[in-house]
């Protein structure tokens, strides 16, 4: 069921357009991430819609009427909201702040009844702060005190929960734990929340979807999949990430790129065409390395499912793929010879050889004597790995005579490094 | 919460206690002293064989006892309103440019000679209730921007409207001669007097502030977290404020039209109510108009039995009693106090 739909909001603090044209739906059980640079109108866009702000132009619905036709009363018993500050100068108990969660549902005085205690009690429990309950909200830590703003939230018994960066003053022990029981509440409770989150691999691995805002506007919406992209973080953010897959939860990983060293001590390094042959997770970290330096790799053949595979797919590099446990076909090896001849190098990596995928050492062979440079990484002798009776080695040593250059990692980097 | 309820059962027990032998010793010190033992009986019997005593009770002490606790009750809950929605502890009912308002219409009166009745009240009291009211709505307006009163705005316009209408009243002043030992014992706060008549004029006033305060008191213990916090706990925030300003100034200012500027009762009694029992707005503001309204009547008695017949400004009372009172509290009760955690 839709909960919210923006139509082409905007909004402007003064001259200074923060929103430009949103248009965005949220589904009730959505567990959603607002990203974005500082200033992109994060903050914003959440205050659009729990209705502290007016947009200038287009309208936000709750269900179906606009969010600031709902009485402040109503409202604040179907949203609850975690702003990112709140003011604690009056030294009220833990549970007296609970509690106002309930001044939605009570009358003029606020007394609480049996059902009210109960709403209290439950939050204090879910937040896991049942003990500190009678103390000062002064003596409590950052995290238990970000918690008990949560917890009063939660004593609203709301549709829907907005946060603005929940976690941002914390250390990642409270993150984790704020962030499991918003994860617990979505899916036990059917809560919808909408976070405003800075931490882009937080929001990857919890968020159900995630909203990119670049200076007002929506730049992706979608999954961490879709939105997440090196495109989009370099678009958005301006800084040069590498994306990759953790696969505890197959979510995307940001990780920051150095930036390019600007002054003469080191050459930029020219990006080549580099074709690896690989197979079984021999070429994982050699790809990633050469992929981060900034060449552009092609892979293969390797059959479908290996570790290469899709290791290749994660990084986005062309591969030549065959069906699983199947020799390499005559088709698909003239496809690895042609991707060969294409590169500007061939690297072979320490991949055991056996009678399937002998093939792609004969291309190598054939790439070698046209001319191509190929590189051989020998670290783990070729007899060692020799699983065809003698003949990928003696295809070794030829490759070798021919002027196929053994080398290490380490080498092989410093090699294309210097550019030579 | 039932360690704040009993503590709550036992502030209020000792207050009441302070209250009636506050009461008691109110009626037999003075001028004349009536042995305190015998107060219950002539005061409830009009065939008394000391008529002139019952004369004395009935006509000057009690509702000058009456006057103290109202006027001390409505500056202490004005007080804790106003420390509340300005969130600032050193906000007092004068700072938003209440005391100043009043000063003004007073001194003016005064000045002036001006002489008539409205509304039942003598032109001072008059001017002075006019002169607090008008300048709290000017202040409002001054502070708002686009339909909404941010707090800040609100405290800094009355600080510069009260500095300014301080000015043109110390003006007037220079210009007064004679008059002016009654200024400086109006600006101290006095009920010297006062009676029956004064307080039937402004209980409807009192009243309507006191009822206006109750109704938003819940709504204040939101507020105190932020007004954006407040409204998402569902708080119609600007309609809050108004409310509470208005009823607040009408205590403030039916407390200033009686007796001028008594200072301190409503800046040190919510912060030790707040010691006492807690931040929660719903219990500390009734609890400061208790305490303030028996604060002050302990001081009005002294005020006029200290140096009999000479009575001493009853503001000078309170800064010199309430003074060392507070610092001793502040003191023992350093951890709880605002902000500064542990």
């Amino acid at each position: 069921m839709e909960l919210f739909r923006l139509e082409d909001v905007s909004f402007a603090y003064g001259e200074e357009l923060v929103l430009k044209n949103i248009d965005l739906t949220v589904e009730e059980g959505d567990f959603i991430g607002i990203l974005g640079p500082n200033g992109s109108g994060k903050s914003t866009l959440l205050k659009v819609m729990s209705g502290l702000l007016h947009p200038d132009k287009g309208r936000v619905f709750l269900g179906d009427r606009e969010v600031h036709r709902i009485s402040p009363g109503e409202r604040a018993r179907i949203i609850g909201v975690v702003p990112q500050e709140t003011y604690l100068d009056f030294p009220f108990m833990l549970e007296e702040v609970v509690a106002m969660g309930r001044y939605p549902h009570l009358g003029w005085w606020g007394t609480l009844r049996y059902k009210d205690m109960e709403y209290v009690e439950e939050a204090l429990a879910t937040t896991g702060l049942l003990e500190l309950r009678q103390r000062s909200i002064h003596q409590l830590s950052g995290g238990e005190r970000q918690r008990g703003i949560i917890a009063r939230a939660l004593a609203q018994n709301p549709r829907v929960l907005l946060l603005d960066e929940p976690v941002s003053n914390l250390d990642i022990k409270y993150q984790q734990g704020i962030f499991e029981l918003l994860l617990k509440l979505n899916r036990q409770e059917g809560l919808t929340i909408i976070l405003v989150s800075h931490d882009l691999n937080l929001a990857s691995q919890y968020c159900q979807n995630l909203v990119l805002l670049d200076q007002g506007q929506l730049r992706a919406v979608g999954s961490a999949e879709e939105v997440l992209t090196p495109e989009n973080i370099a678009k958005v953010y301006q800084v040069e990430v590498d994306v990759e897959k953790w696969s505890p939860l197959e979510k995307p990983r940001i990780n920051l790129r150095p930036p390019p060293e600007e002054n003469g001590s080191s050459k930029k390094i020219k990006p080549r065409r580099i074709h690896i042959v690989g197979g079984g997770g021999s070429a994982w970290r050699l790809s990633k390395r050469l992929n981060a330096m900034g060449h552009l790799l092609s892979l293969g053949a390797v059959n479908e499912g290996d570790t290469d595979s899709e290791g290749a797919r994660e990084l986005g590099i062309e591969c030549i793929r065959e069906v699983p446990f199947h020799p390499i076909t005559e088709g698909k090896l003239k496809q690895t010879l042609e991707l060969m001849l294409k590169a500007d190098l061939v690297v072979v990596s320490e991949v055991p050889f056996g009678r399937g995928n002998i093939g792609n050492l004969k291309m190598a062979l054939e790439a070698l004597k046209k001319g191509k440079e190929v590189f051989v990484l020998d670290g783990e002798n070729i007899a060692n790995r020799d699983f065809t009776g003698g003949e990928a080695s003696e295809l070794w040593q030829e490759m070798k005579k021919k002027g196929a250059r053994s080398v290490n990692p380490p080498e092989l980097e410093q090699i294309l490094k210097e550019g030579e | 919460m039932g360690g704040e309820r009993s503590r709550r059962w036992l502030v209020l027990i000792c207050l009441a206690a302070l209250l009636l032998t506050g009461a008691l010793l109110a009626m037999a010190w003075g001028s004349v002293n009536i042995p305190w033992q015998k107060i219950p009986a002539i005061l409830f019997d009009p065939q008394t064989e000391h008529a002139s005593w019952r004369t004395i009770l009935i006509r000057l002490r009690l509702p000058r006892i009456l006057l103290g606790l109202v006027v001390g009750g409505a500056l202490g809950m004005a007080g804790g309103v106003f420390q509340g929605l300005l969130r600032n502890p050193m906000a007092d009912p004068y700072l938003v440019g209440i005391s100043a308002g009043a000063g003004f219409g007073a001194v003016m009166a005064m000045l002036f000679g001006w002489n008539f009745t409205i509304l039942g009240l003598g032109s001072l009291p008059f001017l002075a209730f006019a002169g607090a009211l008008t300048t709290v709505f000017v202040v409002y307006r001054l502070a708002r921007v686009g339909g909404k009163v941010p707090v800040t705005s609100f405290l800094l316009a009355g600080v510069a409207v009260g500095f300014l209408l301080n000015a043109l009243m110390s003006l007037m002043m220079v210009g007064m001669g004679r008059d002016l030992h009654r200024v400086f014992y109006w600006l101290m706060g006095t009920f010297s007097g006062r009676g029956w008549n004064e307080l039937r004029l402004l209980l409807p006033y009192f009243s309507l502030g006191f009822i206006l305060v109750l109704w938003q008191l819940r709504n204040l213990n939101l507020l105190v977290l932020g007004e954006e916090a407040a409204l998402h706990l569902g708080v119609n925030v600007e309609q809050t404020k108004v409310i509470l300003i208005v009823g607040a100034s009408l205590l403030t200012a039916s407390a200033v039209a009686v007796s001028g500027l008594i200072g301190f009762v409503g800046l040190i009694v919510p912060h030790i109510m707040r010691l006492l029992i807690g931040p929660d707005h719903r219990y500390l503001v009734p609890f400061c108009g208790l305490a303030g309204g028996t604060f002050l009547m302990w001081g009005d008695t002294l005020a006029r039995s200290l140096f009999p017949p000479l009575e001493i400004p009853v503001g000078i009372i309170t800064a010199l009693a309430g003074g060392p009172f507070f610092l001793y509290f502040l003191r023992r009760h350093q951890g709880r106090y605002f902000g500064q955690g542990g």
